[in-house]
C-alpha cells in the first residue's frame, strides 16, 4: 500500500487507458450523481461490479487490486458493522444479541446491544456508494494523465485553484502514501509504536505526528509543482486547454449516459413526488415499477 | 553588451518578511553565456532565479523594486506564460515537478499551451528529447525512468518551448554521480552546440564550475561578487569563506600558489609539475587491507551470506553480502541508486527482514528493530513529528521512560550541533540544514551504539557536513559505530576510515579509501569517480593522497622540504 | 507472503461480494430445492404422509412480533391441472414452479402490493391482484410471465395519493368457462376514526374484456374482501365486515348472493349481531358450492351457517359464543368456512381480549384454534384443536390443509407448521413443524401436494425464528 507505484498513474494501452479523459470523467459525475439517485441495493451492486470489471479492462496489478479490496472491504465491513450496531430506525430487526440487557450494570446501561438487520443491510447501501466512488476515483487515478484532467476541469469552466488543488492531491497521493511508510518507519525507528494503544487520544495524537512532516512536505512539493507549471505558460491568468478533439464515438457515449442520467433523474423526482403523496402519473406506471426494484 | 538578462538594482521581499531576501541586484547576462549563481543555503539564489521568468512577482506576492528585463522587456509587463517562451525554469526535485505520465506529454504540455498544432508538436518533441538524450523514451512511463532522466525530461519539458534562457535551481543536488553527470552533460551541449543561455544555480562548485563561464556569488541577498570563472578560482578564499568548495585542483593550485585556468586535473597537475619539480614517490602506502581486526575491537555488525529481493521473482538487490565492521569505525556506504546501500541500511536497521543469510549487532542477532542501531533516514523532514526541537531530540528517550524530560548529553548535542537557539521553535519550519541537524540529534539522544545515516549529504553545504562529521567522529571516538550512504567521494574520502562499494547488490570493493579510490575500474563499473585531489596526487606524484591537504603538504614537503605556506 | 496476502485479501473480498449479492438478489427463488425431486423427497412429518420436495427462500420481510395484530402473508395457488405452484411474496415478487420446486420464472410487481393470486381455469395464465394507485388485475401468461392484459379499478374506486388509500383487486375467482370474478376494494380511513369503504365486483372474460360490474353505476359502500363462484358463473356471494357502520346506507346486510350477470342482488342476509358484538362481520367468506346450491361461511361472532342456494337457512351453529371469565370478556373469532364435497368446514382464531386482543385473558376459549367439520345437515361430525392460529385453510375433498402460526396467549412457537387433516373425520394425518409461523397453504385439487408459507418472527425474548420460505410437500396417503 506503501509502494509508491501502486498510486501513480501510469501509462498503458488498454481500452481504459485509452479513452479521453472527458468521457472518464463524464463517467465518474454519472457515476456521482448515480449513487446518490440510486437506492436500490441491487443497482449499487451492478453498479460497483461494474467499477471492478472497469479495473479488470484496465488490467490492474495485483498491487492495485490489493489496494482497491482493502479499501473497499474496510468500507464495507465497517459501514455495515457501525449501522448494524446503531441502526436506530424502525422497523428494525434483531439478528443476533451481542450484549443482553439482562447483564447487569453494561447490560442495563446500553440497554442491550444488538446487531439489526436493516442497520446491516443500510449499511451495505452506503458502502455500496462509497466503494463505487472510491473504484471509480481510483480508476480515473490510475489511468488517466493528470495534466489532461487538469485540463479537462478547467474546460468544465472548475475554477482554476480547486482544479489544481485536486489535481496536485492526485499527482502526490502516491508521494504522499509512501511518505506515512517513511514517517511510521522514523516513529518505529525511535522507539514509537502508533498502535500500541488504540486509544483515541494517542490515535489522534499519532495521526497528527504522523500527518506534521507528510503535510510541511507536501506543501513544499505543491509549490514547486505549481510553479513548475506556472512556468511553462499554464495557469490562473492564462491556460490554454489545447485538449485535442473529443473522439466522437466517445463524445456520443457521454451525451447518452447524460441523458440517461438525466431521465434517470426526471424518473427520480416523478418517483419522488409519488413516494410522498404529491402526484401519479398513471401512464408512467411501468416506470414507476421499473423504479421500485431498481432505483 | 547585448544582454538577454538583465537585473536594474532589484529587490525583493516577500510577504510577512521585514528584511529583503534579494536587495540591490545589479546583473546583465549575456546571450549564450553559462553562469553559475552560487552561495550558501539561503543566500537568496533561488529567489533571484524565480524572478527570471516572472514567478517573482507575478506568482509570489511581496514587494519588487527595481526592473528586471528579459530580452528587453520588463517582466513586470509580461505573464509567466509569455516569459516561459524565452526563460525555461527547471526545479531541484525532479519528482516534484513533473505533471504528466508519459515523456512525451511531458514534453509536450509547454507546446500544447501555446497552442501549436499536434504535428508541430510531436516533430518538436522529438527533436528535445534527442537533445536532452531521451529519444527513446517519449511513450516511457514518467515513472520508470532514473532521477536523472527525470531531471532530463524536466530540461526537455521547457525546453521544448525553444526558449533562449534555461535557468535550472539546484537541478544534480538530488542525483547520483552518474545522474549528476548526464544531466551536466547535456547542458554543456546545449550551451555549446545550441547557444543557449544557463543559469544555474548551485553550491557544489566542485561540481558545476568547469561548465561555466560566469560565476556570480551571492550572500544574504547581494551579489557579493561576479567575474570569469577563471576569475572565480583566484578568489577561492572568498568562496570557501561562504562555505562554498572549490575543484579539489583549483584548492591545491591555490593552496601551492600556482595560477590555473582550469579545474581540469591535467590541467592542474601540469601547472603545479611546471612550478614544483615534484619528485615521485617512492614508498607505497599500503592499500591492501584495512587495519588488522584483531586490533580493532569488537564487532558492531556482523553480516553473512545477506540476500535480499523486494519482490519473489524480482532482481536481486543484495547479493551474499559479508560483511564485518568492528565497533568505532566510519563507514561510507557507496555506488549508484540501485546498488542496494539503502536497503543494506535498512536491513541492518531491523526494517527489512533478509531473503537469505543474518545480521548481528553488538553480537545479538537481528530479529527486528533494535535499540542498538539508530538510523537517519535519507529525508531528514519525515523524522520530524514533535512540536519543538526539545521535544524532538527527546521524544525516544521518553518512549523508554516515561516522565522523562532532558539530560546533560541532550543539552551537550544541541550545543555541538548548534542548535542551542532553537530549542522552542517547530523543527519543520527550520532551514534544511538545521532539520538534519535535529533529526540526527534526536537519533543520537538515545546513544545507539550503531548509526546509520542514508546519504546525510546531500543537498547540505561543506559547512553543514563539516559539522556533522565532526559530530560523528567525535561518537565513533566514543565507541559508536557509523555506517552512512553517500554519493560524495570527497567527503567520504576525507573522513570516513572505510569505504564500502556495492554495485548490483554485491560488494566490489571494501577497504581504506585509498585503497578503494585507487581502483578505478572498480569505481567505473559502480558509477562512481575517485576525488580529484587522489587523481591529482596519482598523476603528480605516484600517491594516494585523499584530500587537498595532503597533496599540498606531500608537495611541499618534498619541494620545500616543510610546511611553506 | 506477499502473494498469501493478496490471495487472502482477494478470497475475503470474494466471500463478501459474494455475500452481498446473495443478499441483496437473494429476494425469492435463489435457494435450490432441498431434494432433487419428489422420488427422493424426504419424510418432513412425524408420519411420512408429508414428504418436503422443496424449500424456497422467499427473501426478506419484516420480522413481526406477537403484538403486531396483522402478519406477514404468503399467496399460494396450485394451478389446477396440478402441474404448477404459483406464490406471491410480501414483497410483490411471484414465483411459478413445478412440483419438483424448480423456479420456472419470477416477477416482480414492482410499485403494487399484491393482494390476491389465482389461476385462471385452464391453468394457462395467472391472475394476479394488487392494491396501487392504479389497483390492477393482471393476467400473467404462465408459460414465461409474460403480461397478457392488465385491468385498473381506479376508474370507479379512486384514490388519493396523497393519503395513500389506493384501490386494489383483494379477490379473484374463475367460472367453469373460464370468466374472471374480482372484487375491488378501497378504504379511506378519516382522522377522526371514520372510515369510508368503496368495493366493487367486476367479470372480465379470458381475454380481459370487462363484462360487467357490480353495482353497474356505483360503489359498494360496505368492507367486501371475499367472493365466491359457483361453477357456471350463476351465483357469486360475497359477504360484508362493516366494523364502522357509520358512512354505510345501502349494503348494510352481512352477506348478498348476486346473479352471474352482475344484474342485481338475488338475495341478501342480514344477521343481528350477538351481544356484546356490534356488528356482524364475514371476511373470509362466504363460499358457495360448486353446483350453487349451498351457501357457507363463519361469521366473525364464531356463528356458522349453511343457506342453499336460495338463501334459505339451512342451519345456524354457533361454535365460539363470547365468555366471560374472571371478568374478562374473551372470544375466539370464526374465519374460514368452506365446503369439502359433502362437508362444511369452518375454522375459529386464537382467543381474545375483547377489551383490547392485545391484553392478555384468563385461559384460552375452548374452541379457539380448531377445526369443526359439519355434514349437510349440520350434523358435527368432528374437532380438531391446533395449537396455533389458523392462518389459512386449504380444503380439497378428503384433506385438509392448514396453516398453523402464532398462538398469541401461549406464545408457544412449538405449534407452528403446516397440518394436514383428513375429511370429513377431522383426524390429524401428520404435520410438518416449521420454526417460524406458517401463514399461507394450498392443497392440489387432486390432493397429492400441499405448500405453506413460514415467515419469521420476533419473540418475546428478541430472538428472531424462522424464515420466510415456501415449502412444497407431497402427501403420500
Amino acid at each position: 500500500m506503501y509502494n509508491k507505484n501502486v498510486w501513480e498513474a501510469v501509462p498503458g494501452d488498454t481500452w481504459v487507458h485509452q479513452l479521453d479523459v472527458r468521457t472518464k470523467l463524464a463517467a465518474l459525475v454519472c457515476c456521482a450523481v448515480l449513487v446518490v439517485l440510486l437506492d436500490s441495493p441491487r443497482t449499487l451492486y451492478l453498479l460497483f461490479c461494474t467499477t471492478l470489471v472497469l479495473h479488470g479492462i484496465a488490467r490492474a496489478s495485483w498491487a492495485r487490486w490489493r489496494v482497491l479490496l482493502l479499501f473497499v472491504m474496510l468500507g464495507i465491513w465497517g459501514s455495515m458493522i457501525s449501522q448494524a450496531l446503531f441502526y436506530g430506525q424502525e422497523p428494525r430487526t434483531v439478528v443476533a444479541c451481542l450484549l443482553s440487557p439482562a447483564v447487569p450494570l453494561i447490560g442495563t446501561l446500553t440497554g442491550g446491544v444488538y446487531i439489526y438487520r436493516e442497520g446491516l443491510e443500510y449499511g451495505a447501501v452506503q458502502a455500496l456508494r462509497s466503494a463505487s466512488m472510491l473504484s471509480m476515483g481510483l480508476l480515473i487515478s490510475w489511468t488517466s494523465d493528470p495534466r489532461q484532467l487538469l485540463r479537462s476541469f478547467l474546460a468544465w469552466k472548475m475554477p482554476y485553484e480547486l482544479a489544481f488543488m485536486l489535481i496536485t492531491g492526485l499527482r502526490f497521493l502516491p508521494v504522499i502514501f509512501q511518505e506515512t511508510a517513511v514517517v511510521l518507519t522514523a516513529q518505529r525507528l525511535r522507539g514509537f509504536e502508533p498502535l500500541r494503544s488504540l486509544a483515541p487520544r494517542r490515535l489522534i495524537q499519532t495521526a497528527f505526528q504522523t500527518l506534521f512532516p507528510i503535510l510541511a512536505r507536501t506543501l513544499r512539493r505543491a509549490v514547486t509543482l505549481a510553479f513548475s507549471v506556472e512556468s511553462r505558460g499554464f495557469g490562473r491568468a492564462v491556460h490554454r486547454l489545447g485538449l485535442g478533439r473529443w473522439p466522437q464515438g466517445q463524445w456520443f457515449g457521454c451525451v447518452l449516459l447524460l441523458l440517461v442520467l438525466l431521465s434517470l433523474m426526471v424518473l427520480k423526482v416523478i418517483d419522488a413526488l409519488q413516494f410522498n403523496g404529491i402526484r401519479y402519473f398513471p401512464e408512467l406506471r411501468r416506470f414507476y415499477d421499473l423504479m421500485k426494484v431498481w432505483m | 553588451m547585448n544582454k538577454i538578462v538583465e537585473l536594474q538594482n532589484v529587490t525583493f521581499t516577500y510577504q510577512q518578511r521585514t528584511r529583503p531576501s534579494v536587495a540591490g541586484i545589479d546583473l546583465a547576462i549575456a546571450p549564450g553565456d553559462f553562469v553559475l549563481l552560487t552561495g550558501a543555503t539561503g543566500c537568496g539564489k533561488s529567489t533571484l532565479l524565480k524572478m527570471l521568468n516572472g514567478l517573482i512577482p507575478h506568482e509570489s506576492g511581496g514587494t519588487l523594486t527595481g526592473r528586471i528585463l528579459i530580452g528587453g522587456q520588463d517582466s513586470r509587463q509580461r505573464s509567466i506564460a509569455e516569459l516561459s517562451q524565452q526563460v525555461g525554469m527547471v526545479f531541484q526535485s525532479p519528482d516534484d515537478q513533473l505533471f504528466s505520465t508519459t515523456v512525451y506529454d511531458e514534453t509536450a504540455f509547454i507546446l500544447e499551451n501555446t497552442g501549436m498544432a499536434p504535428a508541430a508538436i510531436a516533430s518538436r518533441v522529438n527533436e528535445t528529447l534527442r537533445l536532452v538524450g531521451l529519444p527513446d523514451k517519449q511513450d516511457a512511463s514518467i515513472h520508470a525512468l532514473s532521477g536523472g532522466q527525470k531531471q532530463r525530461l524536466a530540461v526537455a519539458s521547457v525546453l521544448a518551448a525553444r526558449p533562449k534562457v534555461l535557468a535550472l535551481d539546484e537541478p544534480i543536488s538530488q542525483l547520483d554521480p552518474r545522474g549528476a553527470a548526464e544531466l551536466l552533460a547535456v547542458l554543456e551541449e546545449l550551451n555549446r552546440q545550441q547557444g543557449l543561455t544557463i543559469i544555474l544555480v548551485e553550491h557544489r562548485l566542485h561540481e558545476v564550475m568547469p561548465l561555466c563561464r560566469r560565476v556570480l556569488l551571492m550572500q544574504e541577498g547581494r551579489l557579493v561578487w561576479q567575474g570569469t570563472r577563471e576569475e572565480a578560482y583566484e578568489q577561492a578564499p572568498l568562496f570557501e569563506h561562504y562555505g562554498l568548495r572549490m575543484p579539489q585542483p583549483v584548492d591545491i593550485c591555490r593552496l601551492l600558489g600556482v595560477k590555473t585556468a582550469s579545474a581540469q586535473v591535467e590541467d592542474a597537475v601540469a601547472a603545479v609539475a611546471k612550478a614544483y619539480p615534484v619528485p615521485w614517490q617512492t614508498s607505497q602506502p599500503r592499500l591492501d587491507s584495512l587495519d588488522d581486526p584483531a586490533l580493532l575491537s569488537e564487532p558492531a555488525i556482523e553480516i553473512e551470506q545477506l540476500s535480499f529481493r523486494y519482490e519473489r521473482k524480482g532482481q536481486q538487490v543484495l547479493d551474499a553480502v559479508d560483511l564485518v565492521i568492528p565497533q568505532g569505525q566510519f563507514v561510507a556506504l557507496m555506488g549508484n541508486n540501485g546498488a542496494g546501500k539503502s536497503t543494506l541500511l535498512q536491513q541492518i536497521g531491523g526494517l527489512l527482514k533478509p531473503g537469505q543469510g543474518r545480521i548481528r549487532v553488538i553480537g545479538q542477532p537481528l530479529t527486528g528493530l533494535s535499540r542498538a542501531v539508530g538510523m537517519v533516514l535519507q529525508n531528514p523532514d519525515l523524522m520530524l513529528f514533535n512540536h519543538t526541537v526539545t521535544q524532538e531530540i527527546s521524544f525516544a528517550l521518553r518512549q523508554q521512560a516515561a516522565g522523562f524530560t532532558w539530560s546533560p548529553q541532550c543539552q551537550q548535542l544541541v550545543d555541538d550541533l548548534g542548535l542551542t537557539t532553537m530549542l522552542d521553535d517547530f523543527p519543520l519550519a527550520l532551514s534544511r540544514g538545521q532539520r538534519l541537524r535535529v533529526a540526527l540529534a534526536a537519533v543520537l539522544a538515545s546513544r545507539p551504539p550503531v548509526l546509520l545515516l542514508d546519504e546525510p549529504t546531500t543537498g547540505q553545504d561543506i559547512g553543514h557536513i563539516k559539522d556533522i562529521v565532526h559530530l560523528l567522529q567525535q561518537y565513533t571516538r566514543q565507541g559508536g559505530t557509523v555506517l552512512f550512504c553517500t554519493h560524495d567521494a570527497e567527503v567520504a574520502a576525507r573522513y570516513a576510515g572505510r569505504i564500502i562499494v556495492l554495485c548490483q547488490g554485491r560488494v566490489v570493493a571494501d577497504g581504506r579509501p585509498e585503497a578503494v579510490f585507487t581502483q578505478e575500474q572498480v569505481l567505473h563499473a559502480a558509477g562512481l569517480k575517485a576525488p580529484a585531489a587522489l587523481k591529482m596526487a596519482r598523476q603528480l606524484y605516484g600517491g594516494t593522497a585523499l584530500t587537498v591537504e595532503e597533496v599540498v603538504d606531500y608537495v611541499q614537503q618534498k619541494c620545500l622540504g616543510g610546511s611553506a605556506g | 507472503m506477499k502473494k498469501v496476502y493478496t490471495a487472502a485479501i482477494i478470497l475475503i473480498f470474494i466471500v463478501t461480494l459474494g455475500l452481498l449479492g446473495w443478499h441483496i438478489f437473494g429476494d425469492a427463488g435463489t435457494a435450490l430445492p432441498v431434494i432433487g425431486g419428489k422420488s427422493k423427497a424426504q419424510t418432513a412429518g412425524k408420519t411420512g404422509v408429508l414428504r418436503e420436495v422443496a424449500a424456497i427462500t422467499l427473501g426478506k420481510v419484516e420480522v413481526y412480533n406477537y403484538q403486531r395484530m396483522g402478519f406477514t402473508r404468503g399467496f399460494l395457488q396450485f394451478s389446477p391441472d396440478g402441474q404448477t405452484l404459483a406464490v406471491g411474496t410480501e414483497n410483490g415478487e411471484i414465483l411459478l414452479l413445478d412440483m419438483e420446486g424448480r423456479v420456472l420464472w419470477q416477477k416482480k410487481l414492482g410499485l403494487g402490493k399484491l393482494t390476491a393470486l389465482q389461476f385462471t381455469t385452464d391453468s394457462q395464465a395467472l391472475l394476479i391482484g394488487e392494491s396501487s394507485p392504479d389497483g390492477f388485475l393482471v393476467c400473467l401468461d404462465r408459460k414465461d410471465g409474460r403480461e397478457l392484459w392488465r385491468q385498473s379499478s381506479v376508474g370507479e374506486l379512486g384514490v388519493n395519493i396523497k393519503d395513500k388509500t389506493f384501490p386494489g383487486i383483494v379477490a379473484i375467482r374463475t367460472d367453469e368457462a373460464g370468466r374472471i370474478y374480482a372484487v375491488g376494494q378501497r378504504y379511506i380511513r378519516y382522522p377522526d376514526g371514520r372510515y369510508d369503504y368503496r368495493g366493487r365486483i367486476y367479470k372480465f372474460d379470458p381475454s380481459g374484456q370487462r363484462l360487467g360490474m357490480f353495482p353497474g353505476d356505483h360503489n359498494l359502500d360496505a368492507w367486501v374482501s371475499w367472493i365466491s363462484v359457483d361453477d357456471k358463473g350463476e351465483k357469486l356471494t360475497f359477504g360484508t365486515a362493516n366494523w364502522d357502520m357509520g358512512g354505510i346506507s345501502r349494503y348494510t346486510d352481512s352477506l348478498y348472493c348476486i346473479d352471474g350477470q352482475l344484474q342485481g342482488v338475488l338475495w341478501s342476509k342480514l344477521l343481528s349481531p350477538v351481544p356484546p358484538f356490534q356488528n356482524t362481520t364475514l371476511r373470509s367468506g362466504p363460499e358457495i358450492s360448486p353446483d350453487g346450491r349451498y351457501v357457507t361461511g363463519i361469521f366473525s361472532d364464531g356463528r356458522c351457517f349453511l343457506y342453499d342456494g336460495q338463501g334459505q337457512e339451512l342451519w345456524l351453529r354457533a361454535l365460539s359464543s363470547p365468555q366471560k371469565i374472571a371478568n374478562v370478556e374473551l372470544n375466539a373469532v370464526g374465519t374460514y368456512g368452506q365446503m369439502a364435497g359433502e362437508y362444511a368446514v369452518f375454522s375459529v382464531s386464537n382467543t381474545y381480549n375483547r377489551a383490547n386482543w392485545q391484553l392478555p385473558t384468563p385461559v384460552e376459549h375452548p374452541s379457539s384454534n380448531s377445526i369443526f367439520v359439519f355434514d349437510r345437515q349440520g350434523q358435527f361430525i368432528n374437532r380438531y384443536k391446533l395449537g396455533g392460529m389458523i392462518e389459512e385453510m386449504a380444503t380439497q375433498e378428503q384433506t385438509l390443509v392448514l396453516a398453523v402460526g402464532r398462538n398469541v396467549r401461549t406464545k408457544n412457537p412449538a405449534v407452528h407448521g403446516l397440518y394436514v387433516l383428513s375429511l370429513p373425520d377431522a383426524l390429524l394425518l401428520d404435520d410438518a413443524a416449521t420454526a417460524g409461523p406458517c401463514v399461507g397453504a394450498a392443497v392440489s385439487r387432486d390432493g397429492t401436494y400441499a405448500a405453506g408459507v413460514e415467515a419469521p418472527i420476533q419473540l418475546d425474548n428478541g430472538e428472531v425464528i424462522g424464515e420466510y420460505k415456501l415449502r412444497l410437500y407431497q402427501i403420500v396417503r
